[in-house]
C-alpha cells in the first residue's frame, strides 16, 4: 500500500494538513483539496444520517458495550515501527506508541472509500479532527482498511506530539511544523 | 498545652481542620498544627507522604516526571511568555528568568541531597513510617520543648523532620570553588537531576579564555517544538546561569542550536564567565 497523501481535516471541517508523499503529474490545487475536505467532512456527517433507524437505536442501547471486541480495530504489529533510535519517535517511548487494539471512534461516519485506481481511508478522533489517507491501490479488503487506520492512528500520535505540544501552533489553523513534517514522512517512508 | 497558636495561615478555627490537612479548595491550603490531635498528625506522617516529606530526602531521587506532561506545562509557559512579549529576545528573557528561579534552588538542594547519607536516610523512614505510637512521641517532644513552642507556626512534622534528616548528615558536602569542578557538578549531578542523564559534552572554547560549552545532542523539554526563530531552550539556559550564579561564578549563558549530522535537534549552552572569575581562579589558594 503506497500512500499518496494524508490530509488532516479539523473539527469543523477546514483542511489543516495536507502532504503529498508521491509526485504525482495531477496534482489537485490547494484550493481543490479544500473543498475535498468540506466536502469530506459534510459526506462523513450525512453518512451517519443514513444508517438504518433500527441500527441506531440499538446502537444507543448497547453503547455501554462500545468496547465489545467487535468493534475493535486489530492492531497490526510493527507497522511503521521505528528502525533506530526508538526514544525519537514521540512522548510514549514504546516501540510501537500502543500494542493492542483499539475502539474506533467512528462508528457510523464514513471509513472508506474505493474507486478503480484509489482507495482513501478515514479516521475520526475522539475530538472530531479526522486524518485521511489516499491510497494508490484499490482495496476492499478488510485487513487494508484495518492498516490505514493503524497507520492514521499513529499519525494522530505525532500530530498530539509535534503538533499539540508545539507553543507557536495554534489550535484549529493551518500547521507548520517541521517536526511533524518529517516524523510523518518517516512514519509512511517505513510503511 | 498551654499555648494556644494562631496561625495566620487558615481563617478556620483549628478545631474545623484536625481532620483536614492538604489542600482544601474552599479554604486553600492548610497547615496541621502543633496542637491539633496526635493521631492525625500520626496518620499523616505514616501514610499519605506528601512532597514536603521526600523532597530532601535521597528516596525521592527516583521521581520521574511523565514527558507529555511536562511538554504541555513548558508549552503554556512558552505561549504565555510569547502573548506577554513584543520581542523574540524578550521571549528567551521571560523563558531565561523562569529557569534562573529554579537554578538557584537547584543547587541548594542538590548539595543538600547529596550530603545525606544514604543508609541513615533508610532508618529515617522506617522511623516515620513505622507504628504511630512512635511518630506521636516524637511530635509530642517536640513540642513541649521550649524550642519547639517557641517556634510557633513552623510545624511539627517539618520539626520532626529536619532534625533526623540532619542527624543523618556527617558533613555537609564541600561547595565547589574551582571553575571545572562547578561546571562538572552542572554536567553531572545538575542535568542528571533535570534530564535524567549527564550531559552530552563540556567543552572549553579555544577561542576566548572565559568560555565553556555544555553539549547537549538530545534536548529533553524542547523535543517536540519546532521553531527556529525563537530558542527555547534559554529556559535550560537560566537554570544553569542560576546554579552558576549563587556558586559565585557569575556569568552569562546562551543557547545556540548547532545541528550535526546525526542529531539535528543538537544545542550547544555557551557559558561565558565574568572576569572577575577567571582572576579569581589564577590565584593558588
Amino acid at each position: 500500500m503506497a500512500i499518496q497523501t494524508i490530509l488532516v481535516i479539523n473539527k469543523s471541517g477546514g483542511l489543516v494538513y495536507q502532504r503529498d508523499f508521491i509526485k504525482t503529474s495531477a496534482k489537485l490545487s490547494s484550493n481543490e483539496y479544500l473543498i475535498l475536505a468540506g466536502t469530506l467532512q459534510g459526506v462523513v456527517a450525512i453518512a451517519s444520517q443514513v444508517t438504518p433507524k433500527a441500527l441506531q437505536i440499538s446502537a444507543k442501547a448497547g453503547s455501554k458495550t462500545a468496547n465489545e471486541p467487535s468493534q475493535l480495530i486489530p492492531y497490526v504489529g510493527s507497522l511503521g515501527a521505528p528502525t533506530q533510535n526508538l526514544s525519537d519517535m514521540g512522548s510514549f517511548m514504546g516501540q510501537d506508541f500502543f500494542n493492542e487494539s483499539f475502539a474506533s471512534w467512528n462508528q457510523s461516519g464514513l471509513k472508506h472509500v474505493t474507486t478503480d485506481q484509489l482507495s482513501m481511508f478515514l479516521y475520526q478522533t475522539l475530538t472530531g479532527l479526522k486524518f485521511v489517507a489516499i491510497s494508490t491501490q484499490s482495496t476492499t479488503n478488510a485487513m487494508a482498511v484495518s492498516i490505514a487506520e493503524n497507520l492514521l492512528r499513529k499519525a494522530y500520535c505525532l500530530y498530539a506530539d509535534y503538533v499539540m505540544k508545539n507553543p507557536f501552533h495554534d489550535p484549529d489553523m493551518p500547521i507548520k511544523c517541521e517536526l511533524f513534517d518529517s516524523h510523518l514522512a518517516e512514519l509512511v517512508g517505513q510503511l | 498545652m498551654s499555648h494556644k497558636i494562631i496561625n495566620p495561615s487558615t481563617s478556620v478555627p483549628p478545631a474545623n481542620a484536625a481532620g483536614s490537612t492538604g489542600y482544601d479548595y474552599t479554604i486553600g491550603p492548610q497547615q496541621t498544627l502543633p496542637n491539633s490531635s496526635a493521631q492525625s498528625v500520626a496518620s499523616t506522617l505514616a501514610g499519605t507522604r506528601s512532597v514536603y516529606h521526600e523532597s530532601l530526602h535521597p528516596g525521592a531521587h527516583g521521581a520521574h516526571v511523565s514527558v507529555a506532561a511536562y511538554a504541555f506545562l513548558f508549552q503554556e509557559m512558552v505561549s504565555q511568555a510569547r502573548n506577554a512579549s513584543k520581542t523574540v529576545s524578550e521571549i528567551e528573557l521571560r523563558l531565561h528568568r523562569h529557569g534562573y528561579h529554579i537554578g538557584l534552588r537547584l543547587l541548594e538542594l542538590l548539595k543538600f541531597r547529596s550530603s545525606v547519607t544514604p543508609g541513615s536516610g533508610r532508618s529515617f523512614f522506617h522511623k516515620s513510617g513505622g507504628p504511630a505510637a512512635t511518630a506521636g512521641d516524637a511530635v509530642g517532644g517536640a513540642g513541649s520543648a521550649p524550642s519547639g513552642a517557641g517556634a510557633g507556626g513552623a510545624g511539627s512534622i517539618g520539626t520532626a523532620q529536619d532534625e533526623s534528616l540532619s542527624s543523618s548528615i556527617t558533613t555537609m558536602k564541600r561547595r565547589d570553588l574551582r571553575l571545572l569542578e562547578v561546571l562538572q557538578f552542572v554536567h553531572g549531578p545538575v542535568w542528571l537531576y533535570l534530564f535524567d542523564r549527564a550531559s552530552d559534552d563540556l567543552v572549553k572554547s579555544s577561542e576566548r579564555e572565559n568560555e565553556y560549552m555544555i553539549i547537549d545532542n538530545t534536548p529533553s523539554i524542547t523535543r517536540f517544538i519546532s521553531s527556529t526563530n525563537v530558542q527555547c531552550d534559554f529556559f535550560v539556559c537560566g537554570i544553569i546561569e542560576g546554579v552558576l550564579d549563587l556558586a559565585s561564578f557569575p556569568c552569562t549563558v546562551t543557547a545556540h542550536s548547532v545541528p550535526e549530522d546525526k542529531f539535528d535537534r543538537r544545542v550547544v549552552f555557551v557559558i561565558r564567565f565574568d572576569q572577575e572569575v577567571l582572576e579569581r581562579e589564577a590565584l593558588r589558594f
